[in-house]
């Protein structure tokens, strides 16, 4: 057992202690992902996105097939500008 | 040939998934952690989703009374949008996935993304895309704040191409008995004490919460009102009764999947052990603390975001 030393937020901050969240994972308000399939086949998941509480949209994860079919009909760009982030190897 | 599409709309406490995952909503602490939910291949017939947890459309439900208060969630509107093509058609299109909740005619919170339909069958058989989303809201002054209907709304919008719009749907349920969400005076955040049986704080949206805990031995009343961390990392207290009691839960913040730069959760170290404060970070809910092995935890009022 420890006894608390209570803290106040900025004291927190100060001593480096709230950069353990790095604010991965957290503040979520909605979720959503794509799915495709074909007979026989199982679905995949193509992307998977979300957006934060601050209203910021994050893509996650685009499957390789997608991104070169959005790249070849001209929407890749468009496509992922609706997104504050997106993953590095889609820069 | 044959091209169908259509949405399957509900609003629920949470969602049980294929994959052995719970995702719960009703009573949690606002926009706790959340793990991938999907994850791994799926049937068209089942998707993820395993079954709906506490449907709640078309019904009415009496918040405070549940155990709602402001910063606890309510509610996730869910919605999957298909498009499947048969024996040889093909679909191409652009539309705008759109969810809001509203509460009268007001929209509380929205989003949308940009769908891009591409479809094409062999001559026999069939091809099939489908978008889930999620949106919560909860009780807060901008969302739930009154006995008032609740809608949620979803649609496709047709941008371009063929057309892939999907209809609006418009669930509706009434809640009543919204609890208050006006906030106590900003000079008592992050005031931390111990009433009766329960460890009570100020969160950093600045509202009261009452974490009710497990009663686990007796320790005398003149300990009452200490605050310990143990080492399975939970948060005790003592109440005025001279009881101890533990938190029901804790969560050991984490990395999820739903990041593109999520490295390992970096711990401050043991020398840390015992800081306790009122985290000001997603949510502004949670109590925030660092437990003996030096890592930071999370504890809260609502229910166990993980069971």
């Amino acid at each position: 057992m420890i006894r608390v030393n209570i803290l106040t937020p900025q004291q927190a901050e100060k001593l480096g202690l709230k950069k353990t969240s790095q604010n991965s994972g957290s503040g979520i308000k909605a979720v959503g992902c794509i799915v495709e399939g074909k007979h026989g086949e199982e679905g995949k998941i193509v992307e998977q996105m979300i957006l934060r509480e601050n209203n910021e949209t994050e893509l996650i994860f685009m499957e390789k097939e997608r991104e070169k079919d959005l790249k070849n009909r001209g929407q890749f760009s468009e496509y992922v500008k609706q997104f504050k982030k997106i993953p590095e190897e889609l820069k | 040939m044959g091209i169908s599409k259509g949405q399957t709309p509900h609003i629920v406490e949470g969602l049980y998934m294929n994959n052995g995952k719970h995702h719960k909503v009703w009573k949690i602490n606002f926009n706790m952690p959340v793990s991938c939910l999907w994850t791994g291949s799926c049937s068209m017939t089942d998707g993820w989703i395993g079954s709906y947890e506490g449907i709640m459309e078309s019904s009415s439900r009496a918040l405070a009374a549940n155990g709602i208060c402001p910063g606890f969630e309510v509610a996730e509107s869910i919605v999957t949008y298909w498009w499947c093509v048969s024996d040889g058609s093909s679909l191409n299109g652009s539309a705008c996935l759109r969810q809001c909740w509203t509460r009268g005619s007001t929209v509380i919170a929205s989003a949308a993304s940009y769908a891009s339909i591409s479809l094409s069958a062999p001559g026999s058989g069939w091809q099939w895309q489908f978008w889930q989303m999620a949106y919560m809201t909860g009780a807060d002054s901008d969302e739930v704040c009154c006995d008032s209907y609740y809608c949620a709304d979803t649609r496709a919008q047709q941008i371009s191409g063929d057309d892939v719009s999907i209809s609006n749907c418009n669930l509706n349920l009434y809640w009543g008995d919204v609890p208050s969400t006006s906030r106590c005076s900003s000079p008592l955040m992050g005031y931390i004490w111990v009433e009766d049986n329960n460890l009570n704080f100020i969160n950093g949206n600045q509202w009261e919460h009452s974490m009710i805990g497990e009663c686990i031995g007796w320790v005398g009343p003149s300990c009452a009102g200490a605050i310990y961390i143990d080492n399975n990392h939970y948060l005790n207290w003592v109440g005025c009764s001279g009881n101890l009691y533990r938190a029901c839960w804790r969560l050991c913040q984490f990395c999820s999947t739903f990041s593109n730069s999520s490295g390992p959760n970096p711990s401050p170290g043991a020398s840390y052990a015992g800081a306790l404060w009122m985290d000001q970070e997603f949510g502004y809910t949670h109590l925030a603390y660092i437990g003996c092995d030096g890592n930071k935890y999370i504890a809260g009022a609502g229910r166990d975001p993980t069971e």
